[in-house]
């Protein structure tokens, strides 16, 4: 094992300082580009605390390779995957496939996935852009309207980027807009958080829609999706083909009236499904024609410094996406309905829901050497599913404040997020909140941040009739010495009682609450850089760049190389 | 063994690349067309003659915000030189709703699109979607950068102005 962590070291650091070139050239008369990108990792996994020892003590090598041929209009890209495991993690579910079983994890497992050990093609594409037509072949992202019909978009920063490998075409002359798209489902096939494989069938979608800008003031949009879904090969006994959605839409966005004064969107869509043997639900006999319909609209108005957002919507049995598959490290989603929840709520389903949201936002100027801006938000919503509904309050509020001409800026936000049963009033899920942000630039080149984010919990637990409050959150302080260095520590809490339980037979270095580490990163140049975390991240819900996902707890080291030119 | 040879291969071609001379630190910017909060269409040729700064952005991405506002500095005090900035926003149909207001509030008055299929900022591959920027001269990106601190202002207008002489 030692020997294998060495060579899968190594192999990690030799790539590291290589592979970001690009490199400009003629064929013949045509300039042609050539660009290659290396995103490279080594890390290291100990043992995380929680009670699967499957996901303990194993390294893994990711390398992800781009490359992209350019000439003229003409792009050809591909995006190659590779994942080296030792004691690769695996499922401990008996009936789980073969790929992700734990069968033979301490011997050479990795040898039955041997898929695993070569450079996979995870994207490839050719695009032609010209002036009023935009063609790809291969793997592409699209997304309608408001996201409501259609919405798969790269989110590759948590391991969950899913593309449609097949052919789009957009036409767009003057002020229309046409696009007809076709393909299958293409997902990651190794998440990398639990570097197991991803479960899901490839899904065939066609789509298409148009858009129209009348008046040179509003836009108009139809579209309509097809998605047939299906298990995976070998984990169900489905009609291949037999499941089936289809959604039909249209929208409206009118985006400056009265010279800014006032904008406002709408969209309506209907879903019509059909799910052999079960209901979209997962419960009932199912079967037939599933009707679910979705409307969104929202309003801004604008006036001397105040913004107010107001929105409104109606989603009733509205879901498209894969079909659950077992094992699966995330619910694999194709559309993404609208909403102005806080980006980081815990919120349980959005398929049926109603409700509106007024957001306030105001800026107060100049007050001497500060400047203020001011944002208030409440939402009043109901979500049911079947004869349980529940009523959602969320109230929140903050204040950013600048200063030395933005040298330095504080903000603050905090609130509440309360839901509750309507019919016995029983609590949900309550959540309180506070979010801080302050930055300060120190001298010419150095700048010192601290994000911080504390939530206080509070859940019935059902199963022993209590309800449990507890405290998670995060503070980390960062340092950065510009162009090159950057410092950072963080400390985490996670006082979810099931994860302190698991963890306390664990006996933890630190306490079954807490988590500590730290990070740094040299910049070669501003968008090439080595990193280097170690320590403990907590579980639950992550979010980096405004997304959002579970994440296993994480304890160990980990070198990253990010390189681009 | 075939993994490693394979791998080795790639790092072993990909140095010679790195270490020779005929390193460019410069590709060609890929056409794209998008859609501005008017609904009107933007294209990157429309710039072929200015020095173009693209800003990555989202309405939830905090460090994203405090570097519009500088962006918009920069953009008020160089324009006149032929820069431009346009802010591409990151925003997916969770958020998009809160775009317009958000540019109404810090007074952005450069050019802002929506990639809401995330078609343009596939091209440069960031780890991190936002904030990203991409400095980009005659069709040519000539810079890339991730993240932002305050402290990272002094630089990104040295490149500026590097670039307008």
């Amino acid at each position: 094992m030692r020997r294998r962590a060495a060579v899968l070291c190594s192999l990690s650091l030799s790539l590291l300082p290589a592979l970001a070139v690009a490199k400009d050239f003629k064929l013949g008369k045509r300039e042609l580009n050539l660009s290659v990108t290396e995103t490279a990792s080594y890390s290291y996994r100990t043992d995380n605390g929680n009670s699967d020892p499957n996901d303990d003590n194993y390294h893994h090598v990711l390398s992800v390779l781009d490359l992209a041929l350019s000439f003229g209009d003409v792009r050809l890209g591909a995006r190659l995957d590779l994942h080296v495991f030792a004691e690769r993690p695996c499922d401990s579910d008996a009936t789980a496939p073969p790929a992700t079983a734990c069968g033979n994890r301490f011997l050479n497992n990795y040898l039955i996935d041997h898929r695993r050990r070569f450079y996979l093609p995870e994207r490839l594409y050719a695009a032609a852009a010209r002036p009023e037509l935009d063609l790809i072949f291969g793997d592409f992202y699209a997304s309608f309207g408001k996201g409501i019909a259609l919405n798969i978009v790269k989110l590759d920063q948590l391991g969950q980027d899913t593309a449609i490998r097949g052919g789009k075409f957009i036409f767009h002359h003057s002020d229309l807009e046409l696009t007809l798209l076709g393909g299958q489902v293409n997902f990651l096939d190794t998440d990398e958080a639990t570097g197991l494989r991803a479960p899901w069938g490839t899904d065939p979608i066609v789509a298409a829609r148009i858009e129209y800008r009348f008046f040179d003031t509003v836009v108009a949009g139809a579209h309509g999706v097809l998605v047939i879904t299906d298990l995976p090969a070998g984990t169900g006994s489905r009609t291949p083909g037999a499941d089936h959605h289809t959604v039909w839409g249209v929208g409206l966005e009118v985006p400056s009236l009265m010279d800014g004064l006032l904008a406002f969107a709408a969209e309506f869509d209907l879903q019509s499904s059909r799910v052999e043997g079960i209901d979209r639900r997962g419960i009932g006999a199912g079967g037939g024609g599933l009707p679910g319909a979705a409307a969104y609209a929202s309003a801004t108005l604008n006036v001397k410094g105040l913004t107010a957002l107001f929105e409104g919507k109606y989603y009733d049995d509205f879901l498209l996406g894969a079909a659950p598959a077992k094992g699966e490290p995330y619910a694999l989603l194709y559309s993404q309905p609208p909403t102005l929840e806080r980006i980081k709520a815990r919120i349980d389903g959005t398929s049926m829901i109603g409700g509106g949201r007024l957001k306030l936002d105001y800026n107060v100027g100049e007050l001497g050497p500060l400047e203020l801006r001011l944002i208030a938000n409440f939402g009043l919503f109901h979500t049911w599913f079947y004869a349980e509904s529940h009523r959602v309050y969320d109230a929140w509020g903050g204040v950013e404040l600048q200063w030395r001409e933005g040298t330095g800026q504080l903000h603050i936000t905090s609130g509440m997020r309360r839901e509750a049963e309507i019919e016995s009033g029983q609590l949900h899920r309550r959540d309180i909140f506070v979010e801080l942000d302050f930055e300060q630039k120190l001298a010419a080149r150095h700048s010192l941040k601290l994000t911080s984010e504390l939530i206080f919990r509070q859940e019935p637990n059902l199963l022993r009739g209590t309800t449990e409050d507890w405290l998670e959150g995060e503070v980390i302080l960062s340092y950065k010495w510009a162009p090159r260095i950057s410092l950072g520590v963080f400390y985490e809490r996670q006082g979810e009682p099931q994860i302190v339980r698991e963890r306390e037979k664990r006996d933890p270095l630190l306490g079954a609450e807490n988590y500590l580490g730290g990070t740094a990163q040299y910049f070669f140049d501003s968008g090439t850089y080595l990193a280097l975390r170690g320590g403990q991240n907590r579980e639950g819900l992550k979010c980096l760049n405004g997304l959002c996902r579970r994440q296993p707890s994480f304890a160990g080291v980990q070198l990253s190389f990010v390189g681009r030119f | 063994m075939r993994t490693l040879i394979i791998a080795l291969s790639i790092a072993a071609l990909s140095s010679v690349s790195f270490s020779g001379e005929a390193l460019a630190k410069e590709g060609t910017a890929t056409n794209f067309t998008l859609r501005d909060l008017n609904g009107k269409h933007i294209r990157l040729s429309d710039f072929q003659k200015n020095l173009l700064l693209i800003s990555f952005w989202a309405t939830w991405c905090k460090p994203c915000l405090v570097e519009l506002k500088h962006l918009e500095k920069l953009y008020g005090k160089y324009k006149g030189k032929g820069f431009v900035v346009l802010g591409i926003s990151m925003d997916g149909p969770e958020t998009q709703a809160n775009v317009k207001p958000t540019v109404q509030q810090y007074k952005l008055s450069y050019p802002i699109a929506i990639d809401r299929e995330t078609r343009v900022v596939k091209y440069y591959n960031p780890k991190h979607a936002a904030p990203f920027s991409v400095l980009i001269k005659k069709g040519k990106v000539i810079k890339t950068r991730e993240s932002f601190q305050v402290s990272d202002l002094p630089a990104i207008e040295k490149e500026i102005q590097d670039n307008l002489r």
